[in-house]
């Protein structure tokens, strides 16, 4: 085996429930030592797709690869990955000591050695003095650390983690998120975690997979999955975004002109466009541009707006303003003594630089400033 | 508290009459009175302070009035000689020699009832177990239905049912005609099941009747507690490498044993005591103790022997009892 | 095993299962203290009172037909009521003696207990002398249930309703006739044979299959024998089992082959199964009766002697046979069913309800036995029937 492989590898992989599909193509690889984070709103078959690779679903189609092996008819106590399920199901009738050793036991690895990988892992994820309790008498947090440790002690290829923070609150969640960044350096084994929570995937993954209604959206490093998202669910749905739509008006050496719904043209680089992408002329197109890269002043060649709200955010001032087609479009600008805030009711214009705009194909529900970001999907769900 | 729960053991102990028993009653209403009295001038600090005891009050002048006293009164009596066989007001003289005649007639009888108990116990157990974990994970939408018809045989008389065994059972009953047209009763000859070709009056029958009648006090605790059970620490135990009996034997059964020691202790004690199933079902030789205490009160009214017989009886149970949580460990379990 | 053992509590009226739950819940009853029976029992209130003449008559299930009592009403003026809660000898003794052992009223003026039970009554000073003056139809009764030995004038009791113990079978599980006690114990019909829990009606016919008679049976060395035969046969596992009335069912299945049994019961089951059969052995039967005593502490003496001297009467005699079918204890009683006609008349020549005169002749009664020995009959037959 190749040390290069990918750990796991789904092979077009389709899980159908009677009519219902829940997942329709999954089609990616994960690598050994990766962060991998599936992402995406509830229902949309992250869950699904990680029950498939822990064994506990079985694909309607195609194959989930382990290690080069396909595993898809193998069941979930023969295959050489572990869960971190959500609400973490510790054995309550065993003490964090036996629920860690659980797993080296059934492998009828020797006491010996369990005892002594046992305490290693408790080490790890810091319990060394917890090994004696039971899980109701540990914190959350503890008990996600317990479920950690009884995953990692058996050396998986792959630990996969649903929903692993979701029961915590928000303060231990982030020093959890710092936690497991941590643990999984330290362990060096690759990660798989579903989360709907994009601030948590985007800051704690090496690659992300955005799932929509069973479809794999886009796979990608961070920056990429926000810089260059590649369908308007994922510019939607991954921070927020300003989403104009407009029609190709020609394509000129390397530069695409956009005739934007109110009028005004913009001129993007070729290079920003997403992959697939049809840019012939009269082609329908969004022109994304995120909020921190609008830049308000009173250029000419920008877009004219008209403020409507201006909210102060500490580190930066958001400015709500309408185009001329009364599409809302929000700027982030960054708190500045020596310049007068913009007023509600004032005029300006939008610019931003040529690497800031991205191109995407066909046209949004709703036009201009997208809501979505960590706390309002939050809210949703 | 203290003096009401005294005065409700020594009217129902008989140790007071007449208008001695009118002073104990006056003196209880006061001491009842005298804590509402408190608790109504008292104040909020006083009436929290005294609200437990007033919840406890029904519950401990039951026990004291249905209970202890009863069971003080059979202490003295198990205690107590017959001057003639119609004597009927033994007088208590530390007569031990109810208890020596209780162990040595009745030995056989003792050994039955903890002998087919126990039986009905596991039998209770090996099929409630697996019924109780089905209605408790693949029930579904149906699992108060089927926890329903658990609960149906309820319905109708313990002693209907038993009857309706009966029955089931006869020498021309649907159940040996099955037997013998298959041919297997040689089978159930060497079973010790049948007996010279009859279901009916055999050790069998009993154990079969009180494994029945007692089920669903073993099924109800058994559901309870894999109810609770998570299905997800099953996945859990699968996931971290154990094949479904492995999840099953380290997971499930474990933490359903409270339900289990609940249920045996269910079954067991009423079966140990129980004389309807041996009278019903049983023959001459399976009387179990049930029947020879009964028979001691009512037939040959020899209450000394009776009570002692009782006693014996419930102290054999009561350190079976203890033995058995002992060895379930149940503060470990619950 | 359970004590419904009583012949008259066979009641043709009532279902099995009334009975059985019952029982059962007597039985269940019967586990508590004495203290608490003293204190359920005695409450019942007084029978007797100033004015109106009143009369409480206690008797066992199914033992009467429904007119009786109001036509007793209408003739005499007399206010009856009438219980059935005299369910068993041992069970009803055990429920009255707390008060009548201490000298107190129980609400009944009369009670029905069985022969031998009568006989402890009296010792005991429960029952009261009948005003024999006040009961001119006495002289109806049959004349060999007068002058028991135990009660030589009849001072104390009269008799109710009588009846027969022998043995019965099932033609089609013995597949043949039977007529001796000998065939109970057949070792072709092991685990087959039922005998009653009814004391001196099994050992009685065992005793008498061995030759003896009733009436010399004194002390219990008299019975060792036959105790010792009847234990063998349980021990072989001849007897499948001891049982009170609940021995009908058993057999009209056939589960008991041949058993100790009371005409009356055979006579209701052989109406519907033509296969089951009554005998009273060639070695001889039992006849039992039920009394009518007067209870200690009554106080309405003349409504007793109305009572006793209007069901005297063959013709209201004739009317409770009807309904019953028993074996009556007043003379005349068959000429009046005949009367009656359609199907009283017809138990006229049941000899079920009036056996012939050779089977008659084979029926011993039991005398009296002495305290102590009672208690060493009744010790030795309880550790056979393995309660």
């Amino acid at each position: 085996m190749d040390a290069n492989d990918p750990v796991v590898k789904l092979d077009h992989v389709r899980k159908q429930y009677g009519s219902f599909v829940a997942v329709h193509e999954a089609d990616f690889s994960i690598g050994r030592g990766e962060f991998f984070a599936m992402l995406g709103p509830s229902g949309c078959g992250k869950t699904t797709t990680l029950k498939m690779i822990a064994g506990f679903e079985q694909p309607t189609d195609g194959r989930v690869m382990l290690e080069g092996a396909d595993v898809s008819q193998v069941p979930p106590h023969k295959r050489n990955v572990n869960t971190v399920f959500q609400q973490y199901a510790l054995f309550p009738h065993m003490s964090v000591f036996d629920n860690v050793a659980f797993g080296p036991r059934a492998k009828k690895i020797s006491e010996t050695e369990t005892k002594k990988r046992v305490s290693e892992m408790l080490d790890v994820v810091r319990l060394g003095e917890f090994a004696n309790r039971r899980p109701a008498q540990l914190s959350g947090g503890q008990q996600q650390r317990v479920a950690l440790a009884r995953a990692l002690v058996n050396y998986p290829s792959a630990l996969l983690l649903d929903e692993p923070l979701a029961a915590l609150d928000l303060k231990l969640r982030e020093a959890m998120q710092i936690e497991l960044k941590r643990i999984q350096r330290e362990v060096g084994i690759t990660f798989v975690f579903v989360t709907h929570d994009q601030g948590e995937a985007l800051t704690m993954s090496d690659r992300i997979a955005v799932m929509s209604e069973g479809r794999v959206e886009q796979v990608g490093a961070p920056q990429d999955i926000y810089m260059r998202p590649q369908t308007l669910f994922v510019a939607g749905f991954i921070g927020s975004a300003n989403l104009l739509p407009g029609t190709v008006a020609s394509v000129d050496g390397g530069v695409v002109r956009i005739n934007l719904a109110g009028g005004a043209q913009v001129a993007v680089s070729s290079s920003q466009c997403a992959d697939s992408v049809d840019v012939s002329t009269g082609a329908r197109v969004t022109v994304m541009v995120r909020p921190e890269h609008a830049i308000l002043g009173s250029n000419v060649e920008g877009l004219a707006v008209r403020v409507t709200d201006t909210v102060f955010q500490g580190s930066s001032m958001r400015i709500v303003g309408r185009l001329s087609d009364n599409t809302e479009v929000v700027a982030l600008a960054p708190i500045d003594p020596t310049h007068a805030t913009p007023q509600p009711g004032q005029d300006c214009t939008i610019t931003w630089q040529a690497t800031s705009p991205y191109v995407l194909g066909g046209w949004p529900e709703t036009a201009g400033s997208t809501t979505t970001n960590v706390d309002s999907i939050e809210a949703a769900l | 508290m203290l003096v009401v729960a005294a005065g409700a053991v020594s009217l129902g102990a008989g140790w007071v009459s007449g208008p001695a028993a009118i002073g104990v009653l006056s003196l209880m209403l006061v001491a009842v009175l005298g804590i509402v009295w408190t608790a109504f001038v008292g104040g909020l600090e006083t009436r929290r302070a005294l609200a437990p005891y007033g919840l406890l009050k029904p519950g401990i002048l039951w026990l004291c009035l249905f209970f202890l006293a009863p069971l003080w009164s059979m202490l003295e009596m198990s205690l107590s000689a017959k001057k003639s066989r119609f004597d009927f007001s033994p007088s208590f003289s530390w007569h031990w020699g109810n208890y020596a005649t209780a162990l040595t007639d009745f030995g056989p009888q003792f050994g039955r009832s903890f002998f087919y108990a126990a039986a009905a116990t596991v039998l209770t157990l090996l099929i409630g177990y697996p019924l109780a974990y089905v209605i408790a994970f693949r029930g579904g939408k149906f699992k108060s239905v089927l926890l329903g018809l658990v609960a149906v045989p309820f319905f109708t008389s313990y002693l209907i049912r038993t009857l309706a065994w009966q029955n089931l059972l006869a020498d021309e009953g649907p159940i040996v005609g099955l037997i013998n047209k298959l041919g297997v009763e040689q089978v159930f000859e060497w079973l010790h099941i049948m007996d010279n070709g009859r279901l009916m009056n055999t050790p069998a029958a009993v154990i079969g009747g009180l494994t029945y009648n007692f089920l669903p006090f073993m099924i109800l605790p058994i559901f309870v507690s894999l109810e609770k059970i998570d299905a997800r620490l099953v996945d859990a135990a699968m996931d971290l490498y154990s094949t479904a009996t492995g999840a099953f034997r380290k997971v499930v059964l474990p933490m359903s044993l409270p339900g289990v020691f609940a249920g045996s202790l269910l079954v067991f004690i009423p079966a140990a005591g129980d004389f309807v199933n041996a009278q019903f079902l049983g023959s001459p030789q399976t009387t179990m103790i049930g029947n020879s205490i009964q028979d001691q009160f009512l037939r040959q009214l020899n209450y000394p022997v009776a009570t002692a017989m009782s006693f014996v009886l419930m102290s054999v149970i009561t350190v079976s009892v203890l033995v058995y949580a002992k060895f379930m460990g149940t503060e470990e379990l619950m | 095993m359970e004590n419904n053992n009583n012949p008259s509590s066979r009641g043709a009226r009532y279902s099995r299962r009334e009975f059985l739950i019952r029982s059962g819940l007597v039985g269940a009853g019967a586990l508590s203290l004495p203290a608490i029976l003293a204190a359920c029992g005695g409450s019942s209130g007084s029978s007797s009172g100033g004015g109106a003449k009143e009369l409480y008559f206690e008797n066992w299930p199914g033992y009467i037909d429904t007119e009786t009592v109001k036509a007793f009403e209408t003739a005499t003026g007399i206010k009856m009521k009438y219980t059935e809660a005299y369910n068993d000898n041992n069970e009803y003794f055990a429920k009255v003696q707390p008060m009548l052992s201490k000298g107190q009223k129980i609400a009944p003026d009369i009670v029905a207990p069985t022969f031998w039970m009568a006989d402890r009554w009296i010792q005991l000073g429960w029952a009261q002398k009948l005003d024999k003056a006040a009961i001119p139809n006495a002289k109806n009764l049959r004349d060999d249930l007068l002058a028991p030995s135990w009660d030589p004038k009849n001072e104390y009791q009269l008799p109710w309703q009588t009846g027969i113990a022998g043995i019965a079978y099932n033609k089609k599980a013995t597949g043949k006739d039977l007529k001796s006690v000998e065939d109970l114990f057949d070792p072709a019909f092991k685990g087959k044979v039922g005998m009653l829990t009814e004391m001196r009606d099994t050992l009685g016919l065992v005793l008498m299959g061995m030759g003896k008679k009733l009436s010399d049976i004194k002390t219990y060395d008299d019975a060792v024998e036959a105790f010792d035969k009847i234990e063998k046969a349980k021990t072989d596992g001849q007897i499948r089992a001891f049982t009170g009335n609940d021995y009908m069912d058993d057999l009209n299945t056939g589960n008991f082959a041949v058993c100790v049994a009371w005409s009356g019961d055979v006579m209701q089951i052989a109406k519907d199964n033509p296969d089951v059969h009554f005998v009273v052995p060639e070695e001889g039967g039992t006849s039992w009766y039920d009394t009518m005593m007067w209870v200690a502490g009554s106080e309405n003496s003349d409504s007793v002697s109305s009572w006793m001297n209007y069901i005297y009467d063959p013709v209201n005699a004739a009317r409770i046979t009807a309904f019953t079918g028993y074996f009556s204890p007043v003379k005349g009683v068959r000429e009046e069913l005949v009367k009656m006609g359609g199907e009283a008349a017809a138990l006229a020549d049941n000899p079920l309800v009036f056996p012939d005169a050779d089977s008659v002749s084979r029926l011993q009664g039991w005398g009296s036995l002495a305290e102590a020995e009672e208690a060493k009959f009744d010790e030795r037959f309880a550790s056979i029937t393995g309660a």
